[in-house]
């Protein structure tokens, strides 16, 4: 299957500093691909290369998407409106479809009932958003996003701030989409998740170290090279895999690491 | 669910929404030609409700020589006075909701960019080339000498002047644009301040005239001022209300509203243009009125209209009433003279912002 979005040869720099180099990465319909690696490491601006916000030093970004909506982003700590009610944010992902001038089509009016509908959403549509939990917040920006009716989610740590609960929620709307056809990217900080995933690219100091299936990627001498840190990958009960920090692995430095700047 | 079925669905599930909307339009509207109708009627001579009728019909039909006793007054001095401080309100109302909805802010106002700043400055020049005034004004802080003209024209260059510098200023900054351009505001509004300040310790005579001018007034509002202020106050406002969802986007943050198809910067461009539009040719005419700008969209948000579409025009409409009944304050509170309406917007405008703070936590 073609890729809908790729990066190829991407590199980028914010002043001197290059942040990203020579990266290639493509993302196909019906996939979760994880983005990890350690603070620093590039993922947030291939993020926002991928979703048209930056433009690239060199290489160049592949959009095999007819229609601008097809691609939506999800920032880090989406900022919402505290007092707007949840329909009148989500109704925003339509705007690529109507412009600035137009008003919402009942087609539109149906694509903003199913977002909400798809997220959990539906019941809190007249809620204002400063009397909302974190978790629920988090819902109506995915489901601002899906409202776009996107063939492709670029999402930049979309579990922050939620508990395990509401994390667990979100992976398994992600999941949903996905089976929906919608390529997703994800920015993830949990390696729980990213092994989850159906692929999970690891990045540091601006370039991929691994690009594969979570059990090829997720490997304990690979995440302590890259996360500078000793761990070790488990399997649970239902054969997933996890990944735990080792404070007592022979060789780590678990507390007052050093590290060379 | 059948599409049909869905979107009857959403309608009914969407009408306190829409009825809130129109509600606060309408309630807007209704207090604000209260507003107008009281301010029509009251003052140092009380005209009776039959009397302003009569004058606004006879006026808008054109038979002005028609006009007769209390009908005079009424015509040429309250309904000018009126008309002007419904555009001013409008203009800062309108101006502060889009600044606020632009930096994402509730303290922004109109006058961030330096716009008060500039047109004080501007306005400063004007009375020190005008040598006919000065000392010479009595109980109205400006009036119509032979250089009174220009006091608007160079308000509204020295409003146009401080933007256009905020904004060069701001593109050399580091910051983020928001930033940039909030900080820039402020400085370049500092500057004109002090330089203000300087020109009229320099021309000590014309101190008085300066001040009574740059804590507002409407009292030298006329058919023809109106005419002059409109035609900018409507573009600005008409360019404001096409940003409206626009600003609504901006509410995500700036990447999100880029990702969903708004051209930020071009957005950006055009909300200051709107306001600086708007804004200078209030100040232009009746000087640096303070407050309305903040608080008519803080009221207007706190009833139920966040959204920019609906914001926008009620805060206009908001802004207008407020200034109306403000003006009507300022020339009843100590008659026979005047307070100049922007002492007491701030005055009361300023506890009820306080008050305002404290119930939104």
């Amino acid at each position: 299957m073609s890729a809908l979005l790729e990066t190829e040869h991407v590199t980028h720099s914010y002043g001197a500093k290059t942040v990203l180099e020579n990266v290639s990465l493509a993302v196909r319909a019906g996939e979760i691909v994880a983005l990890a690696g350690p603070n620093g490491a590039g993922k947030t601006t291939l993020l926002k290369i991928l979703a048209g916000l930056l433009v690239p030093r060199a290489g160049c970004v592949v959009r095999r998407t007819e229609h601008r909506a097809d691609v939506a982003y999800l920032a880090q700590s989406e900022e919402l409106p505290l007092d707007w009610s949840v329909r009148e944010v989500v109704e925003l992902g339509r705007l690529p479809h109507v412009g600035l001038w137009r008003a919402l089509s009942n087609r539109d009016e149906a694509a903003v009932d199913e977002a909400l509908e798809r997220t959990g959403v539906a019941p809190l549509s007249h809620r204002v958003l400063s009397t909302l939990s974190g978790g629920e917040r988090q819902r109506v920006a995915l489901a601002r996003a899906l409202a776009q009716e996107p063939r492709i989610l670029l999402l930049d740590e979309p579990m922050t701030h939620l508990d395990i609960g509401h994390q667990v929620e979100l992976f398994s709307m992600l999941r949903s989409e996905a089976a929906h056809g919608v390529g997703i990217v994800a920015v993830m900080h949990d390696l729980g998740f990213a092994a989850r995933s159906d692929r999970c690219v690891l990045l540091s100091n601006g370039s991929i170290c691994a690009d594969g299936s979570p059990a090829e990627v997720l490997r304990a001498d690979a995440l302590e090279r890259t996360f500078d840190v000793a761990v070790e990958v488990l399997r649970t009960s239902d054969g997933e895999l996890t990944i735990v920090p080792s404070p007592a692995k022979k060789g780590a430095s678990w507390i007052g690491r050093q590290r060379s700047f | 669910m059948t599409l049909a079925m869905q979107r009857l669905a959403s309608l009914r599930a969407d009408r306190p929404r829409k009825a809130r909307a129109l509600a606060v339009i309408l309630g807007a509207s209704a207090l604000l030609a209260f507003a107008i109708a009281v301010s029509a009627t009251t003052g140092a001579m009380p005209i009776s409700l039959h009397a302003t009728w009569g004058a606004l019909e006879k006026g808008v039909l054109g038979r002005t020589s028609l006009l007769e006793g209390a009908e005079i007054v009424a015509f040429n001095l309250r309904f000018p006075r009126v008309a002007m401080a419904v555009l001013v309100g409008a203009c800062l109302g309108a101006s502060g909701a889009a600044m606020q909805g632009l930096f994402r802010n509730p303290l922004a106002e109109p006058y961030l960019l330096g716009v008060a700043g500039g047109a004080s400055f501007g306005a400063t020049l004007a009375f020190m080339a005008s040598g006919n005034l000065g000392p010479l004004v009595g109980d109205v802080p400006f009036v119509e000498g032979r250089f009174a003209g220009a006091v608007p024209l160079f308000a509204s260059l020295g409003a146009a002047g401080a933007v256009v510098i905020t904004l060069l200023v701001a593109r050399t900054g580091a910051a983020g644009r928001s930033t940039s351009l909030l900080l820039a505001g402020v400085v370049v509004g500092a500057v004109l301040v002090s330089m203000t300040t300087y020109l009229m310790l320099k021309d000590a005579d014309r101190l008085r005239a300066v001040v009574s001018w740059s804590l507002g007034n409407l009292a030298s509002s006329s058919w023809r001022s109106v005419a002059h202020a409109a035609p900018y106050a409507i573009v600005g406002l008409a360019l404001l209300f096409a940003m409206a969802r626009g600003l609504d986007a901006l509410q995500l943050g700036e990447d999100t509203a880029r990702t969903i198809g708004v051209p930020v910067p071009a957005l950006r461009l055009g909300v200051i243009a709107g306001a600086s539009l708007a804004t200078a040719a209030a100040v232009a005419f009746v000087g640096v009125i303070g407050f309305v700008g903040l608080v008519a969209p803080h009221v207007m948000r706190r009833i139920g209209a966040p959204g920019h579409r609906v914001l926008l025009p009620a805060s206009a409409l908001g802004g207008a009433a407020m200034l109306v009944l403000a003006d009507l304050g300022a020339r009843t509170i100590v008659r026979p003279a005047e307070l100049p309406v922007g002492v007491l917007t701030t005055f009361v405008g300023g506890p009820f912002f306080l008050w305002l703070l404290r119930r939104t936590r």
